[in-house]
């Protein structure tokens, strides 16, 4: 495996395990406010012992636990929010590339129209209307990235739809769902999973940034883009509240974008043996 | 001897769209009105350079492509004669059908997914067509294996750990499942290393007198056509230009464009006695064929009359037909030629 695929999958294990284990590795509880240490700096000892390893925030709370719990909004909007968009956008790919023209121009018109639109202030309108939580963000992100899904999906399918393989399918009079399910979607776990994980690094980004705009969890959910939004009014006195979480979604990000490449890497044939 | 398949002004074209609203400006026509026959148990060879439609004229038989227009005529199991339009079928109708008629592909690669077992590649297009039992199916899938000389050790293997060779068997093998009696074998060996061609070619005649198969054979190489086939179409763009029995045909070609294709196949020994005649340029594209003979931008015995009316084809001798105004002064022509001045045909080292 690559250097870049190692580091790709280490953060993504350490985030991972982080959200499972988070209320054993939690230093502190997450939400326990602590005023007499309020804005505590990295490694201050707490007023009821054990060391603040990076600080604290205005109310006293522990930054490093609640950079430990926000690893479970991060995820689970990360993945929710792509396996909603996959679920939406490849079917809606595969008619493209498969039924008929209406049906193709109609799904190539409404991608074409949704990747045109800015996304975060149509994200922006969405939370809004709907209410900060974080079954709407997944909503939101859904709503706008079903449709690289899609394209990806559709763009594979003018390959295969004229593989010999799959052409002998139809000749053996072998339905198209079954064809499409057996014969087809096999064929695109490679590229889609890419897809996926590019989505799972603009995910993190999108729920940061629409937390940070205070749309995105709600308040009590502890969650970097939140913290991000918390620590902006202390940035020249406490520069631990921002830098803290804004190195996590960096770095998570970074994270998922080089599993994206390594995968991407190896289903390459003109890279296959020059990487091993 | 009663047809296996009659298609009649047979036409396949592809819409040629531009623009914002997707409108149709022109269309590539693949196939432009060809009709052809096939006798019941005969292989029918289709030749032609590549881009002359030859693959989707095989594709629009088998329904894999829709086409424009035109009649397919079947003879389906139990009929006396080629009588069930494949063209006008239900998809209910044409499903059932489909077990009859069966297709190779070119690229053995591509022929087989990568993803399955060749037992999972096998049995998917069987339990499509028949309704068997697991082990019925079974049994149908290791006899067809053994038909094309593979072993039931093939099953649980992956199409990349076998040879393009043995890939074409398995190709084969999944054609042959359901007892078809009619296969478009769409160039089965052009992919394939010289080696094994033979070995291949000599599989699809053995398993054709075994089952009494009937076989169109596309290709656009003639020596294989010669050893494979009882009769021969030669395409250009979309039409086909000469048919007749394959000996007539390699013997007496009518057609400047068959003369120029058989000109130019390879011999064993190139120094003795042939013309060497080259076939100049491409083909027009078929998104704008000539008015007239399409032949004639390249023809070397184009007229006036050539550039303007379009030939038809007309029977010249028994079974034998070809599309050129001039067919009978070309050949007459050439056999005084060849009479009257051997020199101009067989070059003879100059004598001092």
């Amino acid at each position: 495996m690559s250097k870049k695929g190692l580091v790709g999958f280490g953060i993504l294990f350490l985030v991972i395990v982080a959200a499972i284990t988070a209320p054993w590795i939690s230093p502190f509880d997450p939400n326990a406010q602590d005023i007499i240490n309020s804005l505590a700096a990295p490694l201050a000892e707490g007023s009821e012992g054990g060391i603040h390893l990076l600080g604290t925030d205005r109310l006293g709370q522990d930054v490093m636990s609640r950079i430990i719990y926000g690893t479970r909004v991060s995820l689970t909007v990360a993945f929710g929010a792509v396996g909603v968009s996959a679920l939406i956008g490849i079917p809606l790919g595969l008619a493209a590339g498969f039924m008929n023209r209406s049906i193709e121009s109609l799904v190539l018109v409404a991608t074409d129209i949704v990747l045109s639109i800015p996304f975060i202030l149509l994200a922006l309108v969405l939370m809004s209307v709907l209410g900060a939580s974080l079954t709407n963000l997944i909503i939101a992100f859904a709503v706008v990235r079903w449709a690289q899904f899609a394209r990806v999906t559709y763009s594979l399918s003018l390959e295969l739809r004229e593989k010999e393989y799959v052409l002998s399918c139809k000749a053996a009079g072998i339905s198209l769902p079954r064809t499409l399910a057996v014969h087809v979607l096999p064929n695109m776990v490679g590229p889609l999973m890419v897809v996926a994980t590019l989505e799972l690094a603009y995910a993190i980004l999108m729920e940061s940034g629409l937390s940070f705009l205070g749309l995105g969890a709600p308040p009590e959910t502890p969650s970097w883009g939140g913290m991000l939004q918390e620590g902006r009014n202390e940035l020249d006195t406490a520069w631990w509240l921002t830098a803290a979480p804004g190195i996590a979604i960096m770095a998570t990000a970074i994270g998922y974008n080089f599993v994206g490449d390594w995968i991407r890497d190896r289903l390459d044939p003109r890279l296959q043996g020059v990487l091993r | 001897m009663t047809d296996r398949l009659r298609i009649s002004d047979l036409k396949v074209h592809y819409p040629v769209r531009k623009g914002l609203l997707r409108r149709v400006v022109g269309a590539v026509r693949a196939v432009d009105g060809v009709s052809l026959s096939i006798p019941t148990g005969a292989t029918f060879g289709l030749v032609g350079e590549s881009g002359c439609g030859k693959s989707s004229l095989a594709r629009a038989i088998l329904q894999l492509q829709k086409p424009s227009g035109g009649r397919i005529l079947f003879r389906a199991e139990g009929q006396d004669d080629a009588a069930t339009d494949l063209t006008a079928l239900s998809p209910r109708r044409l499903r059932a059908l489909r077990r009859e008629m069966q297709i190779v592909f070119q690229d053995p690669y591509s022929a087989l997914n990568p993803r399955l077992r060749v037992k999972t590649i096998l049995d998917e297009p069987l339990r499509a067509m028949e309704t068997l039992s697991r082990a019925e199916r079974r049994a149908r899938i290791v006899r067809s294996l053994e038909a094309v000389g593979l072993t039931e050790a093939a099953l649980e293997r992956f199409p990349h750990q076998f040879s393009g060779g043995q890939r074409q068997r398995i190709a084969i093998a999944r054609a042959l499942l359901s007892n078809p009696n009619f296969i478009v074998l769409d160039e089965p060996v052009s992919a394939l290393d010289v080696s094994v061609r033979a070995q291949i070619l000599n599989l699809l005649i053995q398993l054709q007198r075994q089952l009494g198969l009937t076989y169109l054979f596309v290709s656009h190489d003639l020596s294989v056509v010669k050893y494979l086939c009882d009769q021969v179409a030669i395409m250009y763009l979309g039409r086909i230009v000469e048919s007749g029995p394959t000996a007539e045909i390699f013997a007496n070609p009518l057609h400047p464009y068959t003369k120029l294709l058989l000109a130019a196949v390879p011999v064993p020994k190139p120094r003795r006695g042939r013309k060497a005649v080259k076939l100049q340029g491409d083909p027009p594209s078929p998104m704008n064929i000539p008015d007239g003979c399409p032949f004639h931008t390249r023809c070397p015995s184009a007229t006036e009359e050539c550039r303007k009316s379009v030939p038809y084809l007309r029977e010249l001798g028994s079974a034998h037909v070809v599309a050129c105004h001039h067919a009978e002064r070309l050949t007459a022509q050439e056999s005084v030629a060849a009479a009257g001045n051997p020199k101009s045909m067989i070059p003879v080292r100059a004598s001092a």
